[in-house]
């Protein structure tokens, strides 16, 4: 009951935090310099359609104004139209977040996957080779620019060698995406057992997948590594070998717990960071997420689809930060709410 | 002239001259030939039926982004949805076809005919003009394409006050009580004066895309009358096809319109949103898709010496020039601005920059419209020149400025650098300023940009060196280095609307392009290439040298 009143009382506490946010959102893009009318109205508009267009967006009135009705709308559940595509901002980023989470929740498990056992054989074993190798895979994956290992690895493995299927995004346009029930392609096929759809998005996800997972392996492995010898290090560790302890049941009962709470707290930040969407591999394998979104909507200067992203990928961050507090909870008998 | 031969038959037109001068003339042939195309349409003939069979196949397509606003009225003229706008919806009239030059045909870009329209008839003054609609033509939904169903369309235009209404209000046509409904047959347009710019300024979706008029009632609301909100995300088709189905930021589908009366070849288009050119040019490489679009000049060279691909690089009329603010200092001295003229390395921009496709702009109008010449050019890479007319401006020193140009676009930055390089050899220090493209476009639109670069930045959608000169400088919409010569203003003013073949009126084209030349308002730089990668065995691409647009319908794979 505790636990439900405290993660009550933090959802609560959004309120607050992201009305803070909207404000500042608000201001900056209307700050930063920029005619969304003017681009989408084309050239040949006169001046004063112009200003009915921006009239018809509440763009001439003062900037409270447009922050009042804004907030209004907000409370009424509407992120606006975005003023470029002329798509509601709210069915954008619901389509865009599913599609970001399913790629993020991949990566990212392939990340943690690969680089958690790394990181700890690597403790157990220092300057051994298998420390080498994490140490070489973990520069590799910091150092290597994703827009390069994506085009070389897509250019290898479907265009050379054929087994990677072609970057059409999400799904195979000739299979179709499945029926509609999480918005999460491998669920929804899973699902509905439709095999050829969870083939075709599996042979979809799994290359940017690794792109992705790759290139944020690095922080993780590293923190595993440096969590699990300070572990073994620390003195009741030293105790329990003074007492005859296993060494198997000193890694895995003893320390790996105690390794793995820098760890989350590294997973959720990679987490959150990449929730936001990654532009660059969601471009290369035309993947209709957040990241290209955001970024068209930025240089457009679409302020309903750069602000209700903002107020997403906000929301995305507390909510992945009350997620990492809970499991504290769980594995830290130090943390008491 | 018969219209009936309604398939993309390669035929010989008549130019808007002619159509003017023979007009009245043709009204009677046009009702004659209107019937008998009715007849051959009424009772679909063997080798329409062969076309319809061999319609079957699929054609992938790999497009560079998503749709925008679907509102033909209100379109914000990006090429993505422009290319399917043009594909949704017929129009009165529209292009004729031309031959085939360098692996493509080509349409004609001052000769026309009907596509919603049988034929037309001028009136004696040339003032009035009175189309024959096309007879048991349908929409998608079995209802009937009338001349009433015309009539709404254009009244929406005027309604929705954008891009179209101002190219109707250019030739006088500002009120609805100016067009009106004859018969189920027939509309008739009532201008104040006569012009030769009508049908250039109609054969685009821009003001003249015939919706159905069922679909906007239905969707029309008090506060929305016009239905704009709805058709920024769905179409009201009465062209070649209907769009099927949007997975929105993936791609979209283009199904054949059972009712339009010219067969398309190919039945459905898919089109997949593949932001990353490299990964467009893998999937037309291995053959996944068929044709490729938003390829970079830069891959032409490298694509070409695949065996399986048909790379087309045609010159376009696009205007690429930098312009200054004649009324800034230090552009606003002549001088200065024929000295930076001096100081360009063109042959080097060619070269670097557009992989020698591009053809070198030398006069405002460009290469490929009536009347372009490019003898008045007399500037070239000569840094000792443009030293001396620095001095002689007062600048010996030479001075520093600033180049504004939009980020993300591969040619504009390479260009700026060039200049940059350029004019640092004549002494002028130039630091390059890159905008997102709304910061960019506001401030060219509110015509602040001292000294700017964009390659995108015109082509006239009517190719009548007139009616170009006019948007770029005289109208106050484009004037955007606020160049306005009152010379050039009144040649323009005089003859804009005079028939492309007058004397007098192509003397006046020289002369403003004289007169332009020697100002220097822009730095000429160069007419873009348009690139189209399509598989070996796709046939039918057919190059609309005014719009850029592809037709589907005439593609085919063999």
């Amino acid at each position: 009951m505790k636990l439900g009143f405290y993660a009550g009382r933090r959802i609560l506490l959004l309120v607050p935090v992201l009305l803070g946010v909207t404000f500042i959102t608000f201001a900056l893009t209307r700050i930063i310099p920029g005619d969304p009318i003017a681009l989408i109205s084309g050239p040949y508009v006169s001046a004063d359609r112009k200003a009915e267009i921006r009239h018809a967006y509440h763009l001439d009135r003062p900037f409270y104004v447009q922050y009042g009705h804004y907030v209004d709308d907000l409370v009424h559940g509407n992120l606006g139209t975005s003023i470029v595509s002329g798509q509601t901002v709210a069915g954008e980023l619901s389509r865009r977040f599913t599609a970001t989470f399913e790629l993020t929740t991949v990566a990212l498990l392939f990340s943690v996957l690969v680089a958690v056992p790394l990181g700890i054989l690597a403790a157990l074993k220092r300057n051994g080779w298998v420390d080498g190798v994490s140490r070489v895979v973990g520069v590799a994956g910091i150092s290597v620019p994703v827009f390069w290992s994506g085009l070389m690895l897509s250019f290898l493995l479907f265009y050379k060698w054929k087994v990677a299927s072609p970057p059409f995004g999400r799904i195979d346009p000739q299979v179709g995406a499945p029926r509609h029930l999480t918005g999460f392609y491998l669920v929804d096929s899973l699902l509905t057992g439709n095999w050829a759809a969870f083939r075709s998005a599996f042979a979809a996800i799994w290359l940017p997948a690794f792109v992705l997972g790759f290139s944020v392996m690095a922080p993780i492995m590293r923190i595993a590594r440096q969590g699990m010898i300070e572990a073994l290090e620390s003195p009741p560790t030293t105790a329990l070998r003074a007492l005859g302890a296993k060494p198997a049941s000193i890694v895995f009962r003893h320390s790996l717990k105690n390794a793995m709470l820098p760890v989350i707290t590294m997973i959720a930040i990679v987490y959150g960071y990449l929730l936001g969407g990654s532009v660059l591999v969601e471009t290369i394998f035309s993947w209709p997420g957040m990241g290209l979104y955001v970024y068209n909507s930025i240089a457009s200067s679409d302020f309903p689809a750069v602000q209700g992203f903002i107020l997403y990928a906000t929301t995305m961050y507390v909510v992945v930060f009350l997620v990492l507090d809970l499991l504290y909870l769980a594995l830290d008998p130090r943390v008491k709410y | 002239m018969s219209e009936s031969s309604e398939q993309a038959g390669w035929e010989e037109g008549l130019t808007r001259r002619d159509v003017l001068l023979k007009g009245v003339a043709a009204g009677g042939a046009l009702a004659v030939g209107g019937v008998l195309a009715r007849g051959a349409y009424a009772r679909p003939t063997a080798a329409w039926i062969a076309h319809r069979r061999a319609a079957s196949a699929t054609l992938f397509v790999a497009q560079n982004g998503d749709m925008q606003n679907l509102d033909p009225f209100t379109s914000s003229a990006d090429t993505v949805t422009g290319d399917i706008l043009t594909n949704l919806y017929a129009i009165p009239v529209t292009f004729q076809l031309d031959g085939t030059r360098n692996g493509a045909r080509f349409a004609q870009s001052t000769r026309f005919r009907g596509q919603i329209a049988s034929g037309w008839k001028l009136s004696k003054n040339r003032k009035e003009i009175v189309f024959a609609i096309r007879k048991g033509i349908k929409f998608p939904d079995g209802s009937p394409i009338d001349a009433k169903a015309v009539k709404l369309s254009l009244d929406r235009c005027l309604d929705v006050k954008a891009v179209g209404s101002f190219l109707f209000s250019m030739v006088g046509l500002t009120a609805k009580d100016q067009i009106d409904v004859l018969d189920d047959g027939h509309l008739r347009l009532s201008l104040p004066k006569p012009t030769s710019l009508l049908f250039g300024n109609m054969a685009m979706f821009y003001g003249s895309a015939v919706m159905n008029p069922a679909t906007v009632k239905q969707h029309a609301t008090a506060a929305d009358p016009t239905a704009q909100g709805w058709f920024k995300t769905h179409a009201a088709e009465s062209g070649p096809y209907t769009l099927k189905d949007w997975n929105v930021g993936s791609g979209w589908t283009l199904e054949a319109n059972p009712h339009f009366w010219e067969p398309a070849r190919t039945k459905t288009v898919q089109f997949q949103v593949i932001p990353d050119a490299q990964q467009r040019e893998l999937l037309i490489r291995s053959g996944k898709v068929d044709l490729a679009l938003g390829i970079p000049i830069k891959d032409v060279p490298a694509l070409r010496k695949d065996a399986d691909l048909n790379v087309v690089s045609l010159p376009t009329r696009a205007v690429a020039f930098a312009g200054f603010d004649v009324t800034k200092q230090p552009f606003d001295n002549k001088l200065v601005r024929q000295a930076i003229l001096y100081a360009i390395p063109y042959r080097t921009i060619l070269r670097e920059v557009l992989h020698n496709q591009g053809v070198q702009l030398k006069s405002p109008i460009p290469s490929g419209t009536p009347d372009s010449d490019f003898h008045f050019w007399h500037y070239g890479t000569d840094y000792d020149k443009a030293k001396s007319l620095l001095k002689k401006a007062g600048h010996p020193r030479g001075f520093s400025t600033q180049l504004d140009i939009q980020t993300g676009n591969t040619i504009d930055e390479q260009t700026a650098s060039w200049i940059q390089q350029g004019l640092q050899k004549a002494g002028i220090d130039v630091s390059i300023n890159k905008q997102p493209s709304a910061a960019f476009t506001a401030q060219l639109q509110a015509k602040k940009h001292p000294f700017w670069f964009s390659s995108s930045s015109w082509i006239s959608i009517n190719n009548d060196p007139l009616y170009h000169l006019y948007w770029l400088f005289d109208q106050s919409c484009c004037t955007y280095g606020n160049y306005l010569n009152p010379k050039v203003r009144s040649l323009i003013k005089k003859w804009v609307n005079a028939p492309l073949n007058d004397p007098g009126r192509i003397a006046a084209v020289r002369r403003a392009q004289k007169i332009i030349v020697d100002d220097a308002p822009w730095i000429f730089l160069f007419q873009t290439p348009q690139i189209y990668v399509t598989r070996k065995n796709v046939k039918g691409l057919v190059f609309y040298p005014t719009d850029l647009f592809l037709r589907y319908q005439y593609f085919r794979k063999t």
